[in-house]
């Protein structure tokens, strides 16, 4: 008799769909409504609101949107979900001592039962969305944008199928090397984070005593961790023509083909690794949670570090919420002891979870557990005391293109090459005076200022180094105020990203200190006045350099030379239904700007008064108010409130 | 034919066989027997191509079984726990092993249904132990194997099933000359159905003999000697126990040559008295440190 035995088995395949019909199921309902049923909607709504001029263009790029944003978003998380969901039935038999019995007993390769159902698995959820992407056309259809939007859908289905692909790939190969049913879910969803969530927790630990080291946004092995990196580095882009002085939306693309195409041979390799995982694996490791033995240090070594950081973390930030004065040496002791005992809880934890006892403490497990220790230790040790240089390293400014300055919620991008040394200079001054700003830390009486220096290098590459700078600690709060109102700062800060013009500017008003009421107060602009104000008074004395500055710190001079008087208006333009792009406009009136104040005062009865002068009004107010209270509740005032500096 | 040849697996540090070889020949019934922890379902499981040994070889006609389709489509497997899909019926269980391998016979399995009294389309999951084991008899006789490998097959099943069970795997082993490998820790049945028998303890064969040679192998003797005669030096006692003048000896060898050592010690009374496979086993395993120990409670 013929051997049917082969790479491939019909009889597992068949098998796995009626088993986990359910899943299959699921998965397509939801697409329905994720898809179809929310397409139909949105068409329906905006034929509806279109009814006075109905745009098919219009109509499909609305459309357009939706199908690539649920592609992606949709895309990621469904994949996601039912990666795991689908892996979790298919290898389910490599989980249990009877299944596997039963399953490797028969008389097919473990080659051949992985390819039965991993093309069951993915064949299931491919079909799947073609039938939604077909529903999904009639839809179009039905609202006469087919020809419109069949290329929005072919994308959608591309972006899913290859979503797909990653996502169960990935599935399967925690499927192989994990042993127990319920560790499988737990393992896929923290490597699909590990890269990112580790990576943010060193970090923090590494912000908290190496002075200097950002927070920042950018993550370098954020593509390892894809869910993340999907849905915060690629998105749904604009594709816009030109139309007049701005753009007009024509159309929607999505803008990670690339990673999505990456993602997807990832996934391949991804699935044939695990089918030799599988075909290597020891059977017996069913019930074990790390069913690899190479795996097994790996997963203990990784689970101890990311305990230490994860718990030296939130029971450093427990411990200290309310410190004043834990910073240096003291406060890396205290994140060693902290992490270090992280450390341990993981470490044995790992050790319990595999040799499923609570016996864990025998002399030999404490070797690694030591290793670890001494690792953490050296590694802490190494960045408080500056070993590798981090906290000391400064850009050379040749090879520096701009500087992006943040203080204050101003922020200044600088490509002078002079501001660019005078930013490398002040930033230098700060890291020599660690020791005097450290002093402060925590100290809530302190006047602080928080600030950031973003290094962008001809190669593209970035320098994020962030410092709290004191006012009582040194001059550099003075130093950075100045080179925040040098002439390329104070341009950069007029340039809005959307032309101001009598049409694009949406809101105006000057807010002010009203000295008669004591209150701040409101005057409402028109467009037309605010454009005016702008072109032909702001524009002008911020080149006389008369208007446009900013205060990180205040000295008598802001007190005696600059009113509590701000012009503000927001600028916007349509780009597409539901869809602007806009930007926001202010100054400080300053005593100096001729032309500004008269217009103000010409346009409105605003009568604005210097910041002294609020400020010493809204002190006697404070005085006033204080003393009747006194008066009222029988409380003896020792003194009144002084002035501030 | 089954040959085990010095295979070794050890799980984490712990040898569950070391150096263990068997050989089962074609057409027999071979016991596997042995204390528990003894490595008999490991060696099973590496018999019917789950398990990968560390070292030394399992080979089914000669030919290796991990991996090997060729050979385990021949080879039908019970576990001492049974598997079946959650939601399958019998029927369905049925289809899918028609599906998996080729030699499944339905005219078997129709011929089959009476002998068991159970239904198609009962769901596995609402079957008993016992009922399960039956259905999975019915599946894996249905396959015609060649081999057959059976891990405590009638555990759970009550006396006349037991029986019924045996029946269908005697006839199969004289119609076709089916090769089964049967642990079971109920020596008495196995008695019953074994030509061979194969005596493991700690991951090693102890023994492996035909059921008959091993039975005239060893002997049970009672006897009573006059005063101040004592047993020959050159008998190999396993076991030796007296009641008054009465003693009991079990002793290894051919039950003639040791009548022939004792009668030179002219004892007043002599009896060579049958040993069951149970008593075998008891007094072959209390050499192994593996003896039924007297507790004081």
């Amino acid at each position: 008799m013929k051997s049917k035995t082969s790479y491939f088995n019909r009889t597992l395949f068949l098998n796995l769909l009626k088993r986990s019909w359910p899943i299959f199921a699921g998965y397509l309902v939801v697409w329905l409504i994720v898809l179809p049923v929310s397409l139909a909607n949105t068409l329906s709504y905006n034929t509806a609101i279109m009814a006075d001029k109905f745009d098919l263009q219009a109509l499909a790029t609305a459309a357009g949107r939706q199908i690539l944003s649920a592609g992606l978003y949709g895309g990621v998380i469904m994949a996601g979900v039912f990666g795991i969901l689908v892996a979790m039935a298919a290898f389910s038999y490599l989980y249990n001592a009877r299944s596997v019995s039963m399953m490797c007993s028969l008389p097919i390769k473990r080659e051949g039962t992985f390819l039965s159902v991993f093309t069951a698995g993915l064949s299931a959820v491919l079909l799947i969305n073609v039938v939604v992407f077909l529903i999904a056309l009639c839809v179009a259809a039905a609202y006469g944008v087919l020809a419109l939007s069949a290329g929005y859908l072919l994308q959608w289905l591309a972006m899913v199928c290859m979503l797909n692909l990653f996502f169960f790939g990935f599935s399967v190969l925690c499927a192989s090397f994990t042993g127990n049913i319920f560790t499988l879910p737990l393992v896929y969803v923290v490597l699909n984070f590990t890269a990112y969530v580790v990576e943010y927790l060193v970090k923090t630990v590494m912000s908290l005593f190496i002075y200097g080291i950002s927070m920042d946004n950018n993550f370098v092995f954020l593509p390892l961790s894809s869910p993340a990196y999907l849905f915060m580095q690629t998105f749904v882009a604009d594709s816009t023509v030109p139309a007049g002085e701005t753009f007009e939306v024509v159309g929607h693309y999505y803008n990670g083909w690339t990673a999505l195409c990456i993602y997807a041979a990832v996934g391949i390799v991804f699935a044939i690794l695990a089918m030799a995982i599988i075909k290597h694996r020891r059977m017996e490791a069913a019930g074990d949670v790390v069913a690899l033995k190479p795996l097994k240090p790996i997963f203990k070594y990784c689970l101890s570090v990311g305990c230490a950081l994860v718990l030296g973390i939130i029971i450093f930030e427990t411990a200290f919420s309310n410190s004043t004065a834990v910073y240096g040496v003291r406060g890396m002791l205290f994140m060693l002891l902290f992490m270090l005992f992280g450390a341990f809880i993981g470490y044995f934890a790992a050790e319990m979870l595999m040799k499923k006892t609570l016996r864990v403490f025998a002399g030999r497990s404490w070797i690694g557990l030591g290793i670890t220790s001494v690792l953490i230790t050296a590694l802490l040790l190494c960045g408080e005391y500056d070993v590798f240089g981090i906290e000391g390293k400064l850009p050379d400014a040749d090879e520096v293109k701009g500087v992006m300055i943040m203080c204050s919620g101003e922020s200044v991008l600088f490509e002078e090459p002079e501001n660019i040394k005078a930013a490398i200079e002040l930033q230098r001054n700060i890291i020599k005076h660690k020791d005097e700003n450290e002093v402060f830390t925590g100290n809530m009486e302190a006047y602080a200022n928080y600030v950031s220096f973003v290094y962008t290098y001809e190669n593209e590459k970035t320098l994020s180094r962030d410092y709290t700078l004191y006012k009582d600690a040194n001059d550099d709060i003075l130093t950075l105020n100045d080179l925040m109102n040098v002439k390329e700062a104070v341009d950069y800060r007029k340039e809005l990203e959307v032309p101001v013009s009598v049409d694009t500017i949406a809101d105006a008003y000057v807010s002010y200190f009203d000295k008669t009421e004591m209150t701040y107060r409101d005057v409402e602009l028109t467009a037309a006045q605010a454009y005016e104000l702008y072109t032909e008074c702001i524009l002008p004395d911020i080149n006389d350099g008369a208007l446009g500055r900013i205060w990180l710190i205040q000295t008598e001079d802001y007190y005696s030379g600059v009113y509590d008087c701000t012009i503000n208006f927001s600028v916007e333009k349509r780009l597409s239904d539901n869809n602007y792009k806009g930007d926001y406009f202010y100054t400080t009136l300053t005593r100096n700007a001729e032309r500004t104040k008269q217009w103000i005062a010409d346009n409105t009865d605003i009568e604005p008064c210097t910041m002294g002068e609020s400020r010493d009004i809204m002190n006697a107010q404070k005085d006033s108010e204080s003393k009747l209270y006194a008066e009222k509740y029988g409380i003896q005032i020792m003194t009144a409130i002084p002035a501030q500096d | 034919m089954i040959e085990v040849k010095n295979v070794v697996k050890s799980f984490d540090g712990f040898n569950a066989l070391d150096d263990l070889s068997i050989n089962v020949p074609t057409g027999a019934i071979y016991g596997l027997v042995g204390p528990n922890g003894a490595g008999k379902s490991t060696i099973i499981r590496h018999i019917t191509g789950i398990f990968r040994q560390d070292r030394g070889e399992v080979l089914v006609n000669g030919e290796p079984v991990f991996e090997n389709p060729k050979i385990k489509k021949d080879i039908a497997y019970i576990s001492d726990d049974v598997f079946f899909f959650t939601q399958a019926t019998i029927r369905d269980m049925m289809k899918f092993y028609k599906g998996v391998c080729p030699s499944f016979s339905t005219e078997r399995f129709e011929k089959l249904r009476s002998a068991f009294d159970l239904s198609e389309n009962s769901k596995m999951r609402s079957l008993s132990k016992g009922m399960q084991k039956q259905a999975a008899f019915w599946l894996m006789v249905s396959m015609c194997p060649k081999v057959l490998v059976l891990d405590e097959p009638v555990d759970g099943l009550d006396p006349v099933m037991r029986r019924q069970v045996w029946s269908i795997l005697m006839a199969d082993v004289a119609e076709n000359g089916t090769t089964v490998l049967v642990s079971s820790h109920n020596l008495r049945e196995l008695e019953d159905v074994c030509d061979h028998v194969g005596i493991m303890n700690k991951g090693k064969l102890l023994l492996e003999r035909n059921l008959s040679e091993l039975q005239d192998n060893i002997s049970k003797v009672q006897l009573a000697l006059p005063d101040g005669k004592t047993l020959p030096e050159d008998l190999r006692v396993l076991h030796h126990s007296s009641t008054g003048r009465l003693q009991t000896i079990i002793v290894r060898g051919v039950a003639e040559e040791i009548t022939n050592k004792l009668a030179t010690c002219e004892p007043l009374f002599m009896d060579v008295i049958p040993l069951s496979l149970e008593e075998i086993f008891i007094y072959e395993l209390g050499g192994e440190h593996y003896e039924v120990k007297d507790i004081i409670l």
